[in-house]
């Protein structure tokens, strides 16, 4: 049986539809926005939990490359160098530092291959093959998964691919493909056989190729070596008897490697198989939405505090003689907070059902950046159970104050309220106002705004988190793009070719110039050095190299201390970032010492460049000797006969700004022309990094933004409904206004006037608070380091401009109500 | 007592003025057919008894409400085809309205409240100070210009009201039970101050359900049932004479 | 005679105002048998509805004592008198006051289930049998704004007499009716008192007021059963004394 209670909580959520709709509209948008965000980083991160097993996982990736192609890596009886050298040592318990305790180690190759559907025309897709150490179905670390068909036999044509391309292309087991050939006279219609789709859920990367699945496809190593005329290993995954001992030994590791083969170790990376790096880096992100979802669920609450606010007030009498009835405060709690739980209840179930859908979807979406797959619909339930109880607490929450301080009313009080409540006047902000040189009715509206201390600052509030909010992201998001777009403005080519083995500058050279549209080609070399500025403290540092030609226009440095090369392209001596220089604690003429793989060498510092990243440059000769990129003059022994070896080939091409497009074409046709001579590469269309880096920036800031105009519709709803109830409480004075001759206008500006001052104080609250939400992002998101932070004032322009305009927005509908009623209408009673 | 001193000019004129309110209940008709005319000068007391429509009346009179059929002048303009902005402004100029629950602006002091309607209408530019504090001398106040209406009796807030009704000097004085929630003292002082407008020009009308009030008035209308009663059949109960 | 069914003795009401305090009832003391129907007159702010508040429980006084039916309600708790006043006192205000949201019987229903008295299954039936009473049964699904002012003081007087209290009060409860149903509401309420209902009611009404069998004025805080005549005479007089004394001020 429904008794009063509950028939009153019913009747009065049904009598105002449009206030019901407004709060539960700014639940639904909270719990939407908790249950889809909460979603995406419990779904991702359970698909990669889901996919991985940790006994699996590497504990040391060494990533090595040979000093130039064609370099011998392999022992007498045919096995890889590396391989024997940590068999040898486990077949005597080597106590060897750097291969004791090994447990297993396997090798990885890749590169990069071009391919076609047989009888598509000239069209070559590029692609990465994959190689591995051990038989498909005996691989022990990060093995992929079969999906589809059998593993392929070696030697008999037969290949398989990642099910992310054969999605991606509509291939499937059965399918055959070309390969573009090496060498100009090979045979190109040699047809290989898909016989394997297969799933790859660990992360894949072979030192400078990040290799993504959606154009992987693997091979045995001696027909992956066919295809694409590789000599070696890239990298190699171990595994210890536990994961310190492995850690410990990585240095090591890397010594005995480069003195006992030919491989040129590149560097390490070190992981805790308990602890997967993927999850954390996706945590990481996904953290932030989480909190942000919370965030914008609490400031749905504010509106609901406010709303019950005004409800409590307009029934001031309902509550008055509802107590003369008999009801305790106890009863009257029942009735407002059931108002309130109503809101949550109508705003909470059509949230989560969206929040569902949503979040299954941005899962399905942003699972490529999370280098998983999300394949089928998901529900996330802890999205869901977060989201609905969040949703039914949170309006219950925001009651208690006003609904608990609302029933107290007397019933005298209640019943007699007869006349404009004049309580205004002895409070120290009413003196203070008294003499503020405004004219009468700005001082009115500041009284109004001040007045209600409570309801002033739940707004505020809620306007604040909105402001600061859409401040912060902006600025964040402003300072990272410049800083991308500086980063790329200072490299000066727009194709990057890396062979898959370094090979002779001049020669290379030539093949590239013969492609239409490539106006120059430079030398390039990257490799990881250990630094130790001899002038300052003994610490080393290891801090990635580039090297290039100085004399070339192909790199554009910034200055801040030094001359560098600009007078002198051939001066001996190493130029540094700011962000080096920082924590080298060195400045121009200090000498460092620079080692890599055993050989070193000592540099004067002569140019720091400001750059937000830790780097060194050099001369690409200087690092090419340093890292052992050399073709042996013949003199072993004696490196003043060693040619250097540029590692990759930057080409700049006659076209300023070219597309996409014209510089993919460029690149299709060099590699042809290095396929036709024997020599595979890699390849970076330097104008696509910028667009594409460009669009994954701009995904991530619709995302921030759209939470940020959550809050901001979230702020303004709030802001309308303060002013409403303002209109309500203040319908009296407003009748006075009129009989003793206020015009429309008046009564709008009125108004207006109290919701811009809400808005700018607000916006006023909001400036430290988006300074501090703009660093904390860009230190969640991972770039602090890299980039020093300086607030771009003219956003906080822009917020200010926004929040007047929407303060303005947000009181027109109230003033214009005031400004509609009749006199009548208002000074009737009952 | 004093003697009415209407002059011969009409200054308010209700011809066959009709109101009917839409409720849910029904149509409801307030006003049948009200001819009234009033002229410079005159204090004229409307009386009732509860619902006839007395209050509806002077609403008419102010251009708080309108007529639903019927033509209204007062002070010299037909109110029945303005808007409701042209009305607001009209009144400031020339209605003083004083409610029966003072009505002052709780965020304004005293001499500030009764400074707004010059401001709203905007007269006696640069001087409206100076007019407010005469205003409030007359209704003998002058010490609490600087209060807050939170800060003073109810009968100061009421004499303050008045202040505020005559600071554009209003051709037409119109009060709804302007002394009903008043003390004793009070309320003659209001009287008294009334009577006193009326002998320099000011047209007065109120509303009263006090007889004793309503029998110093020199002129008494009764509303019954939406009708203006004769005057033989003023109803003798409403007025102690 | 029998035990008197409403005692007040030496009642004291002051208030704190910010223009001073502000004495209202100055020591009042007054005895009222079950199945009177009082009627308590007086000037504006003499105090009749703090009186009638001191009645129903709903403030308390400075001092003095009240007790009705044997219960002293000046000592009681806060949440002993919720309950005793659903039980024991029908309110009728000036202005109605039903619950906009809720219907006509929903209304008269309300007090009985704050009150506990009778069965929840019974309530309903109760009600309309109450509205039935008052013939206003036919509304009894509409919302009160499609009522007019008559309709809605007799919703008012039944939803008063839902829990069947043994005194009614109301403040002013033909202020905003025509004349008819004013007298209408009159008539109930001598109804009622002849019933053993004892109704209090606080009013300006000079006609309808001379049916009432007890009248009590109350003047500057002081009370005394009075004619008419008499207190109006009184007020006439204080009034002229008052204007006499300001002509000869300025």
């Amino acid at each position: 049986m429904i008794k009063t209670r509950s028939r009153k909580i019913l009747k009065d959520v049904l009598s105002r539809k449009g206030r019901t709709a407004l709060v539960a509209t700014a639940i639904l948008i909270g719990v939407f926005g908790a249950v889809s965000l909460i979603s995406v980083n419990d779904l991702l991160v359970k698909q990669i939990e889901d996919d991985i097993t940790s006994d699996e996982i590497a504990m040391v990736r060494l990533y090595v490359t040979v000093p130039s192609a064609g370099t011998n890596v392999t022992t007498e009886s045919g096995e890889d160098q590396v391989l024997a050298l940590v068999r040898g040592a486990r077949e005597q318990d080597s106590q060897l530092r750097g291969l004791a305790g090994v447990t297993t180690i396997e090798g990885q190759a890749a590169a990069p291959v071009f391919w076609k559907k047989p009888g598509s025309g000239d069209e070559y897709e590029n692609a990465d093959i994959v190689a591995f150490s051990e038989p498909f179905d005996s691989i022990q670390i990060e093995p992929m998964r079969l999906v589809d068909g059998v593993w392929p036999q070696v030697g008999v044509n037969e290949i398989a691919i990642e099910r992310r391309m054969a999605d991606d292309y509509g291939l499937s087991v059965g399918d055959t493909m070309q390969f573009r050939p090496l060498g100009g006279d090979a045979a190109a219609d040699v047809e290989w056989t898909i016989t394997a789709t297969v799933f790859h859920p660990y992360w894949f990367e072979t030192g400078r190729d990040e290799s993504q699945p959606e154009i992987r496809i693997y091979a045995n190593f001696e027909d992956a070596q066919t295809i694409a005329g590789f000599s070696g290993f890239k990298s190699y995954y171990l595994r210890y008897a536990d994961t310190q001992t492995g850690h410990d030994q990585a240095d090591a590791l890397e010594t005995v490697i480069a003195e006992n083969t030919n491989y040129i170790p590149e560097g390490y990376w070190l992981d805790d198989p308990d602890s997967y790096f993927l999850i954390h880096e996706v945590q990481e992100v996904t953290n932030i939405l989480n909190i942000l979802a919370i965030v914008s669920l609490v400031v749905s609450g504010f509106l609901v505090t406010n709303v019950i606010s005004s409800i409590v007030i307009e029934q001031k009498r309902q509550i008055g003689v509802m107590k003369s009835l008999g009801a305790t405060r106890r009863d009257n709690f029942f009735i407002y907070a059931g108002v309130a739980l109503t809101y949550g209840i109508i705003g909470t179930i059509p949230g989560v059902i969206l929040g569902v859908l949503v979040g299954a979807a941005m899962a399905q979406e942003l699972a490529p950046l999370a280098f998983t797959l999300i394949d089928d619909f998901q529900v996330s339930t802890m999205g869901v159970v977060i989201g609905a109880v969040m949703g039914l607490l949170v309006p219950i929450a925001a009651a208690l104050f006003p609904v608990l301080s609302g029933t107290r009313v007397t019933i005298i009080e209640a019943v007699t309220d007869l006349g404009i409540s004049a309580k205004w006047g002895k409070g120290i902000m009413a003196r203070v106002i008294k003499r503020l040189p405004f004219p009468a009715n700005i001082r009115q509206a500041l009284s109004n705004v001040v007045q209600k201390k409570g309801r002033l600052m739940l707004t505020v509030i809620t306007l604040t988190f909105a402001a600061a909010a859409f401040m912060g992201v902006f600025a964040m998001f402003t300072v990272i793009t410049d800083e991308i777009d500086r980063l790329f403005n200072t490299f000066q080519f727009e194709a990057l070719i890396v062979p898959t083995e370094p090979q002779d500058f001049d020669t290379v050279k030539n093949l590239i110039l013969e492609v239409d549209g490539v106006k120059d080609v430079y030398p390039g070399v990257g490799f990881g050095l250990e630094i130790i500025n001899l002038d300052s403290t003994d610490s080393s540092y290891e801090i990635e190299a580039l090297g290039y030609d100085p004399a070339a226009p192909v790199v554009d440095l910034d200055f801040t201390e030094g001359v560098g090369w600009q007078d002198d392209p051939t001066r001996e001596g190493i130029v540094i970032t700011s962000a080096a220089a920082k924590i080298l604690d060195a400045v121009v003429g200090d000498r460092v010492l620079v080692s890599a793989g055993g050989r070193s060498g000592e540099y004067d510092i002569i140019g720091v460049v400001s750059f937000p990243f830790e780097q060194v440059f050099m001369r690409w000769q200087d690092l090419s000797h340093l890292a052992g990129f050399v073709y042996d003059g013949g003199t072993p022994d004696d490196v003043s006969d060693d040619v250097p070896l540029p590692v990759a080939f930057l080409i700049a091409m006659e076209q300023s700004d070219p597309t996409i497009k014209e510089v993919d074409a460029v690149i299709d046709a060099v590699s042809e022309r290095l396929l036709n001579k024997g020599i595979t590469s890699s390849f970076e269309n330097e104008v696509e990094q910028q667009e594409s880096e460009a669009e994954n920036m701009m995904t991530f800031n619709m995302i921030f933004q759209l939470t940020s105009a959550v809050m901001a519709a979230v702020g303004a709803i709030g802001l309308l409904t303060t002013l409403s109830m303002a209109v309500f409480e203040r319908q009296k004075e407003i009748g006075v206004m009129r009989s003793i001759g206020a015009g429309s206008w008046t009564i709008i500006t009125q108004f207006q006037v109290e919701g811009i001052i809400i808005g700018i104080l607000s916006w006023f609250v909001a400036v430290p608070l988006s300074y501090l939400l703009a660093l904390s992002l860009l230190d969640g998101l991972g770039f602090a380091e890299f980039i020093d932070f300086q607030y771009p004032l003219w956003v906080l322009g822009l917020g200010l401009v926004g929040m007047v305009i929407i303060a303005a927005l947000a009181s027109l509908w109230p003033a214009l109500t005031a400004a509609r009623r009749t006199v009548s209408d208002i000074l009737r009673y009952q | 007592m004093i003697m009415s001193n209407g002059n011969n000019k009409s200054v308010i004129s209700l011809q066959n003025v009709e109101k009917i309110y839409k409720t849910k209940a029904g149509p409801l008709r307030v006003l049948k057919g009200i001819d009234l005319e009033i002229n410079e000068g005159e204090f004229v007391a409307i009386v009732g008894p509860s619902g006839s429509g007395k209050s509806t009346l002077i609403n008419m009179i102010t251009g708080i409400d309108r007529p639903t059929s019927g033509e209204v002048h007062v002070a010299n303009q037909r109110l029945t085809n303005l808007s409701e902005n042209a009305v607001a402004k009209w009144r400031g100029r020339n209605v003083g309205v004083v409610f029966q629950f003072f009505q002052l602006l709780p965020t304004l002091t005293v001499i500030e409240n009764v400074m707004m309607p010059m401001h709203y209408v905007g007269t006696f530019s640069g001087k409206r100070k100076e007019r407010a504090m005469e205003l409030l001398e007359l209704v003998d106040m002058p010490d609490v210009a600087n209060k807050y209406p939170s800060q003073i009796s109810g009968g100061q807030q009421q004499r303050a009201a008045i202040a505020r009704a005559l600071a554009n000097n209003p051709k037409v004085l119109v009060g709804d039970e302007p002394t009903g929630n008043l003390d004793v003292v009070s309320a003659g002082l209001v009287f008294a101050l009334f009577e006193d407008l009326v002998s320099e020009g000011t047209t007065i009308v109120m509303v009263t359900h006090d007889r004793d009030l309503a029998g110093q008035i020199p002129r008494v209308e009764e509303v019954r049932d939406g009708k203006l009663m004769e005057h033989e059949e003023i109803d003798e109960r409403l007025v102690a004479r | 005679m029998a035990e008197p069914f409403i005692k007040i003795k030496d009642l004291v009401k002051t208030f704190d105002t910010p223009a001073g305090p502000l004495n209202v009832l100055r020591g009042i003391s007054l005895e009222i048998q079950k199945g009177d129907f009082v009627a308590l007159v007086g000037p504006s702010g003499s105090g009749k509805t703090t009186f009638l508040n001191m009645l129903t429980a709903v403030d308390n006084p400075t001092s003095g004592e009240v007790s009705i039916g044997g219960l002293p309600i000046t000592q009681a708790p806060q949440r002993k008198l919720t309950k005793w006043r659903s039980r024991n006192v029908g309110i009728v205000f000036q202005f109605f006051q039903l619950l906009p949201t809720l219907t006509v019987v929903e209304n008269v229903i309300a007090p009985m289930d704050f009150g506990n008295v009778w069965k929840p299954r019974e309530r309903r039936d109760i009600a309309t049998k109450l509205l039935d009473r008052f013939e206003i049964a036919d509304q009894a699904a509409k919302t009160p704004d499609m009522l007019s002012g008559g309709q809605q003081q007799r919703v008012a007087i039944a939803r008063a007499l839902a829990n069947n209290p043994p005194f009614v009060v109301g403040d002013e409860p033909t202020g905003n009716l025509d004349r008819m149903s004013a007298s209408n509401v009159f008539d109930l309420f001598h109804q009622l008192a002849n019933r053993g209902t004892t109704v209090i009611v606080v009013t300006h009404d000079r006609e309808l007021v001379k049916s009432v069998p007890k009248i009590y004025e109350l003047v500057d805080g002081t009370i005394g059963e009075t004619t008419l005549a008499a207190a109006a005479a009184r007020r006439t007089q204080e009034l002229r004394a008052t204007r006499t004394r300001l002509a000869t001020q300025s």
